[in-house]
């Protein structure tokens, strides 16, 4: 009688452990409703993305903007050189019939050469600032993965802590295996290997197109 | 942004056009009056075509850009970092809780099968 009422007890104390162990809160539903569009948004975009091409369409972009601004830059220099040297032959001309008019029309060519110039190099500077933006795109991408593996990581490193710490109990080991979440560890770490290396390469070829940039410029 | 370069050398192709006809006009001018008239329109046809060279300029280097755009992931990876906050608050949250274990395990799970995919697509 004793023991069977303490079997009773027993079992009814398992069976409110293991009810209150597989009831996933309301909280819980939330978050993982909520996770679960986050994780579709983010395959999603991963694939729209394509990152590989976007790098690769980068670099590319940056060394024909560099090429374009040589080739129009060039243009453009040469066009404000040829409008002084017309307004200085003009002016010289001018200056036969009077000598007044003639002062007043080459200071104003020469007034003409150094805003155009100014105007150009102000120009420049904007465009340099703009191939620095669109070279540095691959890099950004690469610290926004980064920060990914990153999260992905420290959320393994709290669950893993959250596992052990309940594989003590006897109740819970048998619903948990710690076998998968080291499983799990193992690819993070993989992963994040792999991305490391794959940085390192990319270094090498952001170098590359700087080198190449230069040769563009000399 | 093509058509509209090409808009723009066409309009600086007639500006040119103007400038060296003014120009011969000047040469074989010898009045005085007549000749700054001409200077005046010569200056200021000279800077609109520099202008318009800027504006081309500006347009031709604009359109090599390419339409990656890294922010894009920006979000998402402040959403991944959401995501840990998370995990570690519900984790704190529900420590008795085992299936909340499992819960998060596949989450995680999710997540690392997707960086693999994101790793994939870089190789």
């Amino acid at each position: 009688m004793r023991k069977s009422a303490l079997r009773t007890i027993l079992i009814g104390t398992i069976s409110m452990t293991l009810i209150g162990c597989t009831r996933v809160p309301a909280q819980v539903k939330k978050a993982s409703a909520d996770q679960s569009a986050m994780l579709a948004a983010f395959e999603q975009s991963i694939t729209a993305q394509d990152l590989a091409k976007g790098c690769s369409d980068s670099f590319k972009a940056a060394v024909e903007m560099e090429a374009a601004l040589k080739k129009q830059g060039e243009t453009v220099q040469a066009r404000i050189n040829k409008n002084f040297t017309d307004s200085k032959i003009r002016a010289t001309k001018i200056q036969a019939a009077s000598a007044e008019m003639g002062a007043t029309k080459e200071a104003k060519a020469m007034q003409i050469l150094i805003e155009e110039t100014t105007q150009l190099q102000s120009s420049i500077v904007a465009i340099r600032a703009d191939i620095e933006a669109e070279k540095a795109k691959c890099t950004v991408a690469m610290g926004f993965v980064r920060d990914m593996v990153h999260s992905m990581s420290a959320a393994q490193a709290e669950l893993d802590k959250f596992i052990q710490s309940d594989a003590r109990s006897p109740v819970e080991a048998f619903v948990y295996s710690l076998v998968e979440t080291k499983a799990l560890s193992a690819r993070i770490d993989r992963a994040a290997n792999q991305f490391q290396s794959k940085m390192s390469g990319l270094s090498d070829k952001i170098g590359q197109l700087e080198a190449f940039s230069s040769q563009v410029k000399e | 942004m093509n058509e509209l370069i090409k808009a723009a050398k066409d309009l600086l192709s007639d500006l040119k056009g103007d400038y060296d006809a003014l120009g011969e006009s000047f040469a074989a001018e010898t009045d005085l009056d007549k000749m700054n008239a001409l200077d005046n329109q010569i200056s200021q046809i000279g800077k609109d075509i520099v202008g318009l060279e800027n504006k081309v300029l500006a347009l031709e280097v604009a359109a090599k850009k390419s339409s990656f755009d890294p922010n894009e992931l920006g979000s998402l990876a402040s959403r991944m970092s959401e995501h840990r906050a998370e995990t570690a608050r519900v984790i704190k949250g529900h420590t008795e809780s085992v299936e909340q274990a499992k819960y998060l395990a596949s989450r995680v799970s999710t997540g690392a099968k997707l960086i693999g995919e994101v790793l994939r697509t870089i190789a």
